[in-house]
């Protein structure tokens, strides 16, 4: 009873995880790989068109979307604490959030007390870090840097943290940063309860030496990375727990690098211990096939990264967009004005078609006649958020519409489908984070929420898909 | 209702990179006619003047504009924006403002394209698909052209090769043509290994930007028997239009419009398209030129690439296709494009082609189209 419990918690709390919106690499355990390679690309992909807006909704519709499959789960409150630059407005009709439901904690986030109330109400934490704020210990680290949510149900707290950067990559000292995350003895010690927290002490070596401040570290059992521009010798063992299916253990290991200098030798152990309080014989039924399993993983990576865009930081974007966009003088041409733009939110932030209550087809994107039947009566219906390339093509270096000059500059090539979400339902979008090349007809591809471009002083985002599977 | 209508003078500027204003190049083409222009404009009663506007500078009443720099007030003259397809309108409008009793009327087009720079020109480029939508996703004309050409590739096998075949064509051909952007020759491998602008179309599957303009003018059987012993005359005349965002149609693989435009068209000609002995197709693209071939009707759904590959549409092929160098090699002054077209039928048929004269062609065909398919005239021209 208490072992599912804590399975459904941990599969709740890695769904909300940030990172479910990176691939789930199955790494190869010996030797180089191309899936490494991708991977290394898709870090530096990350982030182009990303602002802690998009971050955020991301991170809350795949929160939202992993409670709607439970039906006993209401969501009662939602914690927020916000960077400056973050558009709460957008947030909250992206995401379709009662903003009644929403507390603003902004400033330093005091975690001890929202642990405190989240213990005692259903409660979503969403805490989206400001990468500017120097007071902030895990600065650089754009993601919502930590989901917590409490008492879902009859859950236990589970906190869920990473500790990655997708714009300035995560060097070698920032590991130890971690320990600076005061917040983890704490929820350590939460744990208590649930697990021996002796059995989670990770031990790490560093070119060798031992990092001794880093003795505390739970990770996601889903995602763990590092990335460093010198070479990394990272010796790991961990107590992976929570899986409900053996085979995920593949992906949960996640080789996170995005420099072009070095390489990074990494082997680990994954350990899996037999804690009766958390039953794992339930989550490996084949215990044995794991114990001692060796990752290791050899890359020389230059690949993706010697294109001469690197650490991109999410300043510089909004900086080149400006840039291109200064906030008056030059709209014009296919200008489209925010009034006119926003009058289809619900189709351009969350696929809200219309289905016609006559004749019962549906309309995307939205029009005042049934395209089929000419009825003017219709009903609200969100389309799937996965859909499959109809057709598809690149943009090339400067051949895009001045608006999305600053975003090709960065990114330097884009892809543009027209994407089939139900049969004749199709949308023409932007396919973002995948290498053109990597795209054919018939990929399936899922809805992300993304920076479309900034205009008149003004970020417009919508959806965008990618082919990287979100769950 | 069958009055006859005829054009009896046509003539356009040169197409390209010219320095020239919008009135210069208006006159130009004007100049260019056979005929006493001046006696003409006199007896003009409708103007109608394609242009899209790209810049802006002039969005309001150029006709007027134009008409009056070629020294005549006094009459109506009005823009017609369809965008590509702007002046291929105009020629509609013109043709039943004689169908609707005027004696003569002016259809004409130009665009001043080149004096912008690359950020304002790409601002007035790619404005005239489904904006809110396909403009939004960061599509260019290229782009969109290019997931019809994908997507064409996808379901029928088209190859790069096929499309780059049309390139090399319509270069080989604006050779001959004086008024031609370009006047150089292309190998298949150049077409084939030029950079790619929107995979999978490359630079040398794309029309340039170009400055020109283009005039015809129409008149009544009865003028046109006072001016000419041989009159062209306009005898089908299409016009449709369809969804805006590719994403809206069923296929995209096709142009819809073009289908429903030849259909009207050539029912009123009651002919058969083997009587057609050339055409003038709207080739912004390459894949575009492949894909009026079929929706055209002269080769069914998949064919053309063969076609092309058997250069049946060079100029000593079954079907001569774009013998001035079409858009992409006469050059692609948008709303000057569709009366460009009908100048080089007048001028095959009425045997002023120069070097680039085909023999013995009697029916001329004319195929204009706005945006990536929204709208589409289709025009047909016949020698008595």
């Amino acid at each position: 009873m208490y072992c599912s419990h804590l399975k459904e918690g941990i599969k709740l709390g890695l769904i909300t995880h940030i990172f479910s919106n990176l691939p789930r690499l199955k790494l190869k355990y010996t030797g180089g790989s191309t899936q490494l390679e991708r991977f290394y690309h898709a870090s530096y992909k990350f982030g182009v068109d990303e602002t802690p807006t998009t971050l955020g909704v991301n991170c809350m519709i795949n929160f939202l979307d992993s409670i709607n499959e439970h039906k006993s789960l209401e969501l009662k409150s939602i914690f927020i604490s916000y960077p400056e630059d973050f558009e709460l407005d957008t947030f909250l009709e992206a995401t379709g959030i009662d903003s009644d439901k929403v507390l603003i904690v902004n400033g330093r986030v005091n975690l001890e007390i929202l642990w405190e109330i989240g213990k005692t109400l259903d409660t979503c934490f969403i805490n989206i870090t400001d990468p500017k704020s120097s007071n902030n210990e895990i600065r650089g680290v754009l993601t919502p840097s930590a989901i917590l949510f409490a008492n879902i149900s009859s859950f236990n707290p589970l906190l869920v943290l990473d500790n990655f950067n997708r714009f300035n990559n995560l060097r070698i000292p920032t590991l130890s940063r971690i320990n600076s995350l005061s917040v983890e003895k704490r929820v350590l010690e939460s744990l208590t309860p649930i697990v021996d927290k002796e059995k989670l002490i990770l031990t790490n070596t560093l070119n060798g030496k031992k990092l001794s401040k880093l003795k505390n570290f739970i990770c996601s059992n889903q995602w763990f990375g590092f990335s460093g521009d010198a070479t990394l010798l990272l010796n790991l063992q961990m107590l992976v727990f929570g899986h409900d299916s053996s085979s995920d253990i593949e992906k949960s290991f996640i080789l996170f690098n995005g420099n072009e200098l070095g390489s990074v030798t990494v082997s680990g152990k994954i350990i899996v211990k037999n804690n009766s309080s958390l039953s794992v014989e339930k989550f490996f039924k084949t215990e044995e096939k794991y114990t001692n399993l060796e990752l290791k993983v050899e890359e020389k990576k230059q690949c993706y990264l010697s294109k001469g865009v690197q650490n991109i930081s999410i300043e510089k974007f909004l900086k080149l967009q400006n840039t291109h966009n200064p906030s008056e003088s030059i709209a014009q041409g296919a200008f489209i004005s925010n009034a006119q733009y926003l009058k289809e939110k619900n189709s351009r932030y969350r696929l809200v078609s219309n289905r016609c209550t006559e004749c019962e087809e549906i309309i995307f994107p939205p029009r005042l006649y049934c395209r089929y039947c000419y009825s003017l009566t219709k009903k609200d219906l969100p389309l799937p958020k996965t859909g499959k390339i109809y057709s598809l093509t690149t943009i090339m270096k400067g051949a895009a519409p001045s608006e999305f000059v600053a975003y090709q500059e960065l990114d330097s090539i884009y892809s543009v489908g027209i994407i089939e979400l139900l049969p004749n339902v199709r949308i023409i979008s932007q396919i973002t984070d995948w290498e053109s090349n990597e795209l054919d007809i018939n990929d399936e591809v899922h809805m992300v929420f993304r920076l479309i471009y900034c205009q008149d002083g003004l970020r417009r985002y919508g959806f965008k898909f990618t082919k990287l599977k979100i769950f | 209702m069958s009055k006859r209508v005829a054009v009896i003078a046509a003539g356009q500027s040169k197409f390209g990179t010219l320095g020239k204003s919008m009135k210069e190049l208006f006159i130009d083409a004007l100049k260019d006619c056979e005929l006493n222009t001046k006696e003409l404009l006199t007896k003009t009663e409708e103007v109608y003047i394609g242009n899209l506007g790209v810049g802006g500078s002039q969005l309001g009443n150029p006709a007027a504009l134009l008409i009056e720099h070629g020294l005549r007030t006094g009459i109506s003259a009005q823009r017609v924006e369809n965008a590509c397809a702007s002046s291929g309108f105009a020629f509609r409008d013109a043709y039943r403002a004689i169908r609707s009793g005027a004696k003569v009327s002016i259809a004409g087009g130009v665009e001043v394209m080149n004096d912008l720079s690359p950020l304002h020109q790409k601002y007035w480029l790619g404005v005239s698909g489904d904006t809110e939508w396909e403009r939004l996703a960061g599509a260019t004309f290229a782009g969109i052209y290019a997931l019809m050409a994908k997507r064409h590739m996808y379901e029928y096998g088209t190859t790069k090769e096929m499309l780059a075949s049309i390139a090399v064509k319509n270069h080989r051909n604006a050779i001959n043509n004086p008024k031609a952007q370009f006047h150089k020759e292309i190998s298949l491998e150049m077409a084939l290994n030029s950079p790619l602008v929107a995979d999978p179309l490359g630079l040398f599957d794309c029309c340039p930007t170009s400055d020109g303009a283009s005039v015809v003018f129409l008149a009544s059987e009865e003028v046109a028997r006072k001016y000419t012993d041989e009159p062209i005359w306009v005898t089908g005349s299409g016009a449709a239009t369809d969804f805006l965002a590719l994403h809206d149609r069923p296929l995209i693989s096709e142009i819809k419009a073009t289908q429903l435009a030849m259909k009207q068209a050539i029912n009123q000609a009651e002919i058969k398209h083997s009587e057609i002995d050339f055409a003038e197709v709207h080739d912004c693209f390459t894949i575009a030129e492949l894909l009026a071939m079929e929706d055209l009707g002269f080769y069914d759904k998949g064919e053309a690439g063969d076609a092309i590959l058997r250069n049946d549409t060079g100029i000593d092929g079954t079907l001569p296709i774009n013998v001035s160098g079409g858009l992409k090699a006469k050059g692609h002054p948008l709303g000057a494009t569709g009366t460009g077209q009908i100048v080089e039928i007048f001028n095959q048929l009425t045997e002023n082609a120069g070097k680039r004269q085909l023999k013995n062609v009697q029916t001329g065909l004319a195929h204009n189209v706005g945006g990536s398919g929204a709208t589409c005239t289709v025009h047909i021209l016949r020698r008595e």
